[in-house]
């Protein structure tokens, strides 16, 4: 399950949003991915699951280069991208949504399964099963949002802003869920603003700056918060 | 009591949606230049709130809201703007064709229906207190993240209104631009607006807020100065978890 | 009285199947197919000429069973060459409405050709007459009346619970949403596609049952159809269903009481009056 995205270039139209991006997931890890808005990340997510057209380079999943694959074939290998703010299907209940998240293949017999899991998650989704997606508030999209990724039984989860919006206890709750995730042996991409939620569960971190990698930081320990504060952030102010 | 110290005061407001009660008993006040930071658990009602006072989309089932002295829970939506209560949405609101600028002067135009020398100075002061001269011709949808919410805030505030509504305003943003937000807010309390601030990331809402409510399950569950709040065992329990401590004390 | 409600209940049927098919189309894939009405015409003719005499003269059941077969097919056709090439382009909705009345007129124009005007009807799939409360009426109409809404009931179910089902109201919401679960939307628009051509000529069939065959006998029902969607709210089935009941129930109430000639005023100006109140139909919602 280990994830080699290679001098990868993609954007919209005329537009390139990614110059030439290199960055690995190690099988059963979590990597974190932070840096300015607009500068590529979410773009590098859209472009690993198949949403946007890689221009050139290489994405590598197990072995398996699947640069330029339809977002279809992409859930089949086993990547699950939780897209940011996502609005899901206003008109289904949340538990349709939840349901329609195990569609590919290898997760739907466990759907009954997954569905236990991720009312354990989050209860309060199992409160609001019968409502319908458009009737949650904000944070509560969310957390189905990641539920229903959660559903697809991921060898790859790329979590796109899991915090956005999110009250505090709720972020720690679903930091310590997505740590548990992670222990299960998925590989894990998130990208966030919360620089400290990114420390607390990944390994390695990546600040992506104007459309590349700008920092590599394979040991957490090697920086602290402030540092990373300072050194990155202060310029762009 | 008149109360002509504060500039709202709401009263038992109240909204159900068939059997599920969004907002239940709800009573509070600002005072004029006062920022209150709303806190509360995902649901508990907080943006229905904002909902309720500024009627847009809609309004309460039960309850009074007074603002400057008037009832307003009966006005419509765009008269509850020109008497000069003013929010912005968790959602992105700006036009994406159009240039900061006409985003702004829009909202002048329709909104405050301001005209003439009167409309392109309340523009100009727009455009200045919110940092967008060097940006006012781009157009909307070129925007960042932190822009686009500048933009909605600029658009809010070309009225210069009495009050000021922001629903999680720092969501998406890092750190240093959450300082910004920080000194952007006590900017717009300078220049004479009250603030209501719906808010997550908590050293903002602690940092900025001198009074919080925290509501839970539609209800006020409690009010108070942040120290005060961030400590209290309900508001932990449901709401800060373990990092309460640390959020309120920081600066 | 009850013999108004009978043929009210008998339109109400057809329409509901028509338009239930062009709703799913417009829900899922975003455009609206003109060509309905003549897929309708080519269910009817389809098993016309397989059962009729001068035709294959194989008897009524085969020729419901090769109509239905036929009409996958000339949906799949249909969608691949006047739909599908334009699904995802900026003015998509527009150029499909162009191309599938081009389709629709050059389709009605071959059947002309190929079968002639002259009036053809299908054997009726069970004769005689039935009473039920003191109304009487064909057998036929009974059976319209009790098959549609099962049909449309199994339709509802399907869409609710069936894996397939949920894909495509998935794709009618959130197109990239569905797309990010590993929804074949492609595989999924032709789904949807081909159950609408299958309701259409189902509705072909009983009408052929009733009344006539014609090859311009699609253009009024698909009119009707595009009221009923309107009526009850684009994107709504359930909306498109009770519309279709109560449009049909309008205009068989109007025809026997004031004539057949007033009764296109009396319905729109119903229909006027309800769009008044509510603009987004009777269970529809606003565009997000």
């Amino acid at each position: 399950m280990r994830l080699d995205v290679s001098n990868l270039r993609s954007g919209y139209g005329r537009v390139e949003v990614l110059h030439g991006l290199s960055f690995s997931v190690d099988s059963g890890t979590a990597v974190g991915l932070f840096g300015p808005n607009g500068h590529g990340k979410t773009t590098l997510l859209r472009t690993i699951s198949g949403l946007v057209p890689a221009t050139t380079g290489k994405i590598v999943f197990d072995g398996k280069d699947i640069a330029g694959a339809n977002a279809e074939a992409v859930v089949d290998c086993g990547i699950v991208h939780v897209a940011q703010a996502s609005t899901l299907f206003p008109r289904m209940t949340v538990l349709e949504a939840l349901t329609l998240g195990a569609y590919r293949k290898a997760a739907w017999p466990h759907r009954r399964t997954s569905l236990k899991k991720v009312f354990s998650i989050f209860p309060r989704l199992a409160e609001r099963r019968s409502q319908h997606c458009r009737t949650l508030s904000g944070g509560e999209r969310q957390m189905a949002a990641i539920g229903v990724g959660l559903m697809g039984m991921p060898r790859l989860l790329m979590l796109d802003e899991p915090t956005l919006g999110l009250a505090p206890k709720i972020r720690q709750e679903l930091a310590r869920q997505i740590g548990l995730v992670a222990q299960t042996g998925v590989s894990l991409i998130v990208v966030d603003q919360d620089v400290d939620l990114l420390l607390g569960l990944c390994p390695r971190l990546y600040l992506i700056e104007k459309g590349i990698v700008a920092l590599d930081i394979q040991d957490r320990n090697e920086l602290k918060h402030q540092d990373i504060i300072q050194r990155y952030f202060g310029s762009a102010a | 009591m008149t109360g002509n110290k504060s500039i709202i005061e709401v009263r038992g407001l109240g909204k159900s949606f068939g059997s599920l009660v969004a907002v239940d008993d709800v009573s509070f006040t600002i005072g004029r230049g006062e920022i209150l930071g709303i806190a509360g658990p995902n649901g508990a009602g907080k943006t229905t709130l904002f909902n309720l006072i500024s009627k847009i989309p809609f309004g309460p089932d039960r309850g009074e809201v007074v603002f400057d002295g008037r009832r307003i829970d009966r006005s419509k939506p765009h008269e509850i703007f020109r008497l000069g209560l003013a929010r912005t949405f968790q959602k992105e609101t700006t036009f994406a064709k159009l240039t900061v600028e006409e985003n702004i002067r829009l909202a002048a135009v329709y909104g405050g229906a301001l005209r003439g020398s009167e409309l392109t100075s309340a523009v100009e002061r727009a455009l200045d207190i919110l940092d967008f001269t060097r940006l006012r011709a781009e157009p909307a949808a070129t925007l960042p993240v932190y822009e686009t919410k500048r933009l909605m805030i600029a658009s809010a505030t070309v009225t210069a209104p009495k009050v000021l509504m922001l629903d999680e305003p720092a969501s998406g943003l890092n750190s240093v631009e959450q300082a910004d937000l920080h000194q952007l807010i006590l900017r717009l309390r300078d220049e004479g607006a009250s603030i209501l601030l719906i808010e997550h990331i908590l050293p903002l809402l602690f940092g900025v807020s001198e009074r919080v409510m925290v509501m839970d399950f539609g209800k006020k569950l409690l009010e108070g100065p942040p120290s005060e709040v961030a400590r209290d065992q309900r508001v932990i329990d449901a709401y800060l978890g373990g990092q309460a401590m640390e959020s309120a004390d920081a600066p | 009285m009850g013999s108004v409600i009978v043929a009210g209940l008998v339109s109400g049927s057809i329409y509901a199947l028509i338009a239930s098919g062009l709703s799913l189309v417009w829900g899922a894939l975003g455009v609206f197919n003109f060509a309905h009405g003549v897929l309708l015409m080519m269910g009817a003719f389809a098993a016309w000429w397989v059962s009729d005499p001068a035709g294959l003269g194989l008897g009524l059941f085969a020729g419901i069973a090769a109509s239905l077969i036929f009409m996958l097919a000339a949906g799949s056709i249909l969608y691949a060459l006047l739909v599908r090439p334009w699904i995802g382009t900026p003015a998509a909705e527009l150029t499909v409405i162009m191309t599938t009345i081009a389709g629709a007129m050059f389709l009605e124009n071959l059947a002309l050709y190929t079968f002639g005007a002259r009036l053809k009807a299908l054997d009726q799939i069970v004769t005689g007459t039935v009473t039920i409360a003191g109304t009487a009426m064909h057998a036929q109409n009974l059976l319209v009346i009790i098959l549609a809404p099962v049909l449309l009931c199994s339709l509802a179910l399907f869409l609710k619970l069936s894996k397939h089902g949920l894909a495509i109201r998935a794709i009618a919401q959130n197109s990239e949403a569905a797309r990010l679960l590993g929804i074949k939307v492609e595989r999924t628009y032709f789904i949807t596609f081909g159950v609408s051509a299958l309701l259409a000529g189902i509705a072909g069939v009983m009408i052929g049952g009733l009344f006539n065959i014609t090859p311009s006998m699609g253009n009024d029902p698909l009119l009707r159809a595009f009221l009923v969607v309107v009526f009850g709210g684009l994107g709504s089935l359930p909306g498109t269903i009770i519309a279709a009941y109560v449009i049909a129930l309008i205009e068989a109430t109007s025809s026997y009481y004031i004539g057949i000639y007033w009764t296109p005023v009396v319905l729109f100006s119903v229909l006027i009056a309800i769009l008044l109140l509510r603009p987004n139909g009777l269970l529809g919602r606003s565009s997000s």
